[in-house]
């Protein structure tokens, strides 16, 4: 369908140039690099943070936001994983841990909603507040688990030709939240929300329903991370993800979408997701120096975000 | 000899992608003349507004600024040469007050660099005497009305000694007073021997106040009158070339059957007050008033925005209670926002979404899934159907005039299929042009089978397309006309009486 391309069209192009000049760079100072083993394994290092960036693009363009994310992958990996522990079906303890990152979601956008406060205030406290809960549920101390192979083949595993698993879930989860926003009437009024709240309002939309559900479905894809994660480490510690809701958001922003909302595309969350991981992946395979890669990488950040907007600028 | 020209255009072009926004245009601006620009919406007014304050550059063309060539890149280096605009959605800071608004980026200081407050208020209490104007330096100018604000930028500018102040639509949200008071302060200024360039749709304050007037038709240049020696008719045939009236209204067609029968409905926080009023099937029903006469106010507590605190409404016989704006959509009302810009158009979405907006759950097949071919048709329908002028239907509304960004709104309610429309200011900051097709779809709206209710503070417009008006006043109705046979003065007399 062509009818949201000239929306999609704009920004991406910039990253998507950028992307592929970084490969090549890549490509001709190590030979590692371009090697299928290596691109492989740049796709499972993505794609867990990638699954919660999907949504993340989403809910930031209905214009808020969600820091809580990183908490609520480690409380829900936790929580599945205890359950597990004692005895439960590993099946059924994931799907409550679906739920309960969805429920940590609809405790985010119900706060900020009905309260009316401003979501990076809200989701600042309940990144703590969730940190918190993992942290007293596990004592603190990291879990192991050893799952059934049906459950890991499906989740933590690598499939045909050497694929992993976790890959394909972020291609999957990619496809369904670009269905999702760019072919369906729900998409239609994120854009809404986030493009004039008021005007959507007077238009018969449901502003607060379309926001809160962003929140639901971002906390439902930082549950299924957490789940994913907890199955491929075969374990979880109750501090990880944290710094997670910052490459999301920084994934997210690299792939054109607007802080201000109404602005974005899956397609360039996409792009910008396989960027943060091209560029450690690259950085790591040239041996730079470990203390010296989060520098880079923050300022590539900066240098990929004016790029895009600097060639699709309008001219004045 | 001194050269009397302050500014001077001479082959000014500029293009937008596929848009010549201005091709070779060339007038000059006298010293301390009032100078009026007018021109149909897309005309280029803003382009060259835009071009004259450093916030576009040129494609082409020189600027002459009292006979040198001069290059403007940015807002700042205009300020340097003495040109100031006043735009209309007017860019104060609300949360600081008069004086400290009035010396924004031009601070007085004291020896160790703190402001000195005491001096700027005293100064800006003589800019306002300047212009003939008490005022509180220490008011917020959020608390300010919209007429208050406009005189601090006016401040503002004097402050800055500015020689060539633009205003753009300056009395677009003002009352008749209030523009009284704007025009006295313009004139002063004018004995000051400051330059000024007023851009409105307003003729006949055009033809009050100005010296000269200079008309821009689809980017080019037209001519330049005296304004004493002109007509409006003259400068709207210059404008629109040929203009078409709507055919008069036949009440015939007005069924006696009562579509909403509005009792005593009151609204104690929008000072809404015992209310009542019928409106017929295919009636159009003109509301007129001032500014705070509750006009709008009314308008949105129909359409659920807000719970009425007392009466009834009744829908085709059918006593109903609107708790939302979907709610209304659902039961057949539609709303056109007197507020385009803030409340009515979604900015980084194309022409077609802003269409579909109030139906997109009717767009879908297969629960909620869109379905591009019945978007498409529904789109094109509209287009032809109101005569938009845009590239297609993806093109982002941001890049099409006020008249049909006006008219995409328009068709997002026809799209609805409404019984009731309500249109509020429908032809506000809209062209000659438009506003005459508006008109035109309005009426044939109601021959259609549509009741209408038209809010507009242009009274002969209103008087003029309407069956009946009704009178508001300080949030309650003052009194009915039937329109034929009623002037717009017998109309305002009743909205303005005590």
């Amino acid at each position: 369908m062509q009818l949201l391309g000239k929306l999609k069209s704009r920004r991406e192009i910039g990253v998507l140039a950028a992307l592929i000049v970084l490969c090549v760079f890549f490509t001709v100072v190590t030979n590692t690099f371009l090697t299928v083993p290596n691109i492989l394994n740049i796709l499972r290092q993505v794609s867990i943070t990638g699954l919660i960036v999907m949504f993340m693009t989403m809910l930031i363009i209905s214009a808020d936001i969600d820091l809580s994310v990183g908490s609520t992958f480690a409380a829900v990996g936790m929580v599945v994983a205890i359950f597990y522990q004692n005895g439960m079906n590993i099946w059924l303890a994931s799907l409550i841990g679906l739920l309960l990152g969805g429920l940590l979601g609809l405790i985010n956008g119900l706060i900020t909603v009905k309260a009316a406060l401003p979501p990076f205030i809200v989701t600042l406290g309940t990144q703590m507040i969730y940190r918190g809960f993992a942290l007293v549920v596990s004592g603190g101390s990291p879990k192991s688990v050893r799952l059934p192979t049906a459950f890991y083949n499906v989740t933590g595993a690598r499939t045909f030709w050497d694929l992993p698993v976790p890959a394909l879930w972020f291609i999957g989860i990619t496809l369904l939240a670009a269905f999702l926003l760019h072919k369906t009437s729900y998409g239609f009024k994120v854009y809404a929300t986030g493009g004039n709240e008021e005007a959507a309002r007077l238009s018969g939309i449901n502003t607060g329903r379309i926001r809160i559900i962003n929140f639901v479905l971002v906390g439902m894809s930082a549950a299924l991370a957490g789940i994913i994660q907890m199955s491929y480490l075969r374990g979880v510690t109750p501090t990880a993800g944290q710094g997670m809701e910052l490459t999301a958001i920084a994934s997210t922003v690299i792939g054109g979408t607007s802080m201000f909302g109404g602005v974005g595309t899956i397609g360039g969350a996409f792009i910008g997701a396989i960027f943060m991981g091209v560029v450690r992946n690259g950085l790591v395979l040239m041996g730079t120096n470990a203390y010296l890669i989060d520098l880079i990488i923050g300022a590539v950040l900066i240098s990929a975000v004016w790029f895009s907007t600097f060639s699709t600028r309008e001219r004045r | 000899m001194e050269s009397n020209v302050l500014i001077s255009y001479q082959s000014i072009s500029k293009r937008f992608g596929g848009v010549q926004a201005l091709d070779d245009v060339s007038f000059s601006v006298n010293k301390g003349e009032i100078h009026g620009l007018v021109g149909e919406n897309g005309a280029g007014k803003s382009t060259l507004i835009k071009i004259t304050g450093g916030i576009y550059i040129r494609d082409s063309g020189t600027i002459l600024w009292e006979g040198r060539p001069i290059e403007v890149y940015s807002p700042l280096e205009a300020e340097r040469y003495g040109i100031s605009i006043v735009h209309q959605e007017i860019p104060l800071c609300n949360n600081l007050t008069v004086a400290q608004n009035v010396f924004l980026g031009n601070l007085i200081t004291k020896r160790f660099g703190q402001p000195d407050w005491d001096l700027m208020e005293q100064k800006t209490v003589e800019v306002f005497r300047l212009i003939g104007q008490e005022v509180d330096p220490k008011a917020k100018v959020g608390d300010l009305s919209v007429a208050r604000k406009q005189l601090t930028a006016i401040a503002q500018c004097l402050n800055r000694k500015s020689k060539f102040i633009i205003m753009d639509e300056p009395t677009s949200a003002l009352t008749p007073s209030e523009v009284k008071t704007l025009f006295e302060v313009l004139r002063k200024l004018k004995a000051e021997g400051t330059t000024i360039m007023i851009v409105s749709h307003i003729l006949s304050e055009l033809l009050e106040i100005t010296d000269r007037i200079t008309v821009l038709r689809n980017g080019r240049y037209v001519n330049t009158v005296n304004t004493k020696e002109t007509t409006a008719d003259e400068i709207v045939h210059m404008m629109v070339g040929e203009i078409t009236l709507p055919p008069p209204l036949d009440s015939s067609s007005v069924k006696d059957e009562v579509v909403l029968r509005v009792r005593n409905l009151s609204q104690s926080k929008l000072r809404l007050n015992n209310i009542s009023f019928d409106l017929h099937r295919q009636e159009i029903l003109g509301i007129a008033g001032i500014q705070g006469a509750g006009r709008t106010e009314l308008a949105t507590t129909l359409f659920g925005v807000h719970q009425p605190t007392g009466g009834t409404i009744e829908l085709e016989g059918r006593p109903v209670s609107i708790r939302s704006p979907r709610e209304a959509i659902n039961l057949g009302i539609g709303y056109l926002t007197e507020d385009r810009r803030n409340l009515g158009v979604f900015w980084d979405m194309s022409v077609w979404q802003n269409m579909s907006s109030a139906v997109v759950d009717q767009l879908t097949r297969m629960r909620g899934v869109l379905d591009s071919s019945r978007i498409k048709d529904t789109a094109e329908r509209a287009i032809s159907q109101l005569q938009i002028k845009t590239p297609g239907i993806h093109q982002l509304i941001r890049y099409l005039s006020g008249g049909n960004q006006q008219k995409v709104l328009l068709a997002r309610w026809l799209n609805a299929q409404p019984k009731i429309l309500i249109l509020d200011e429908p032809t506000r900051g809209v062209d000659v042009g438009a506003k005459a097709e508006i008109r035109r779809v309005i009426q044939e709206l109601a021959t259609r089978g549509l009741s209408v209710i038209v809010i507009s503070s242009d009274l002969e417009e209103l008087v003029a397309i309407s069956h009946r008006v009704l009178v508001m006043a300080n949030g309650t109705v003052k009194g009915e006309f039937a329109a034929q046979g009623v002037t717009a003065d017998e109309v305002m007399a009743l909205a303005v009486q005590k």
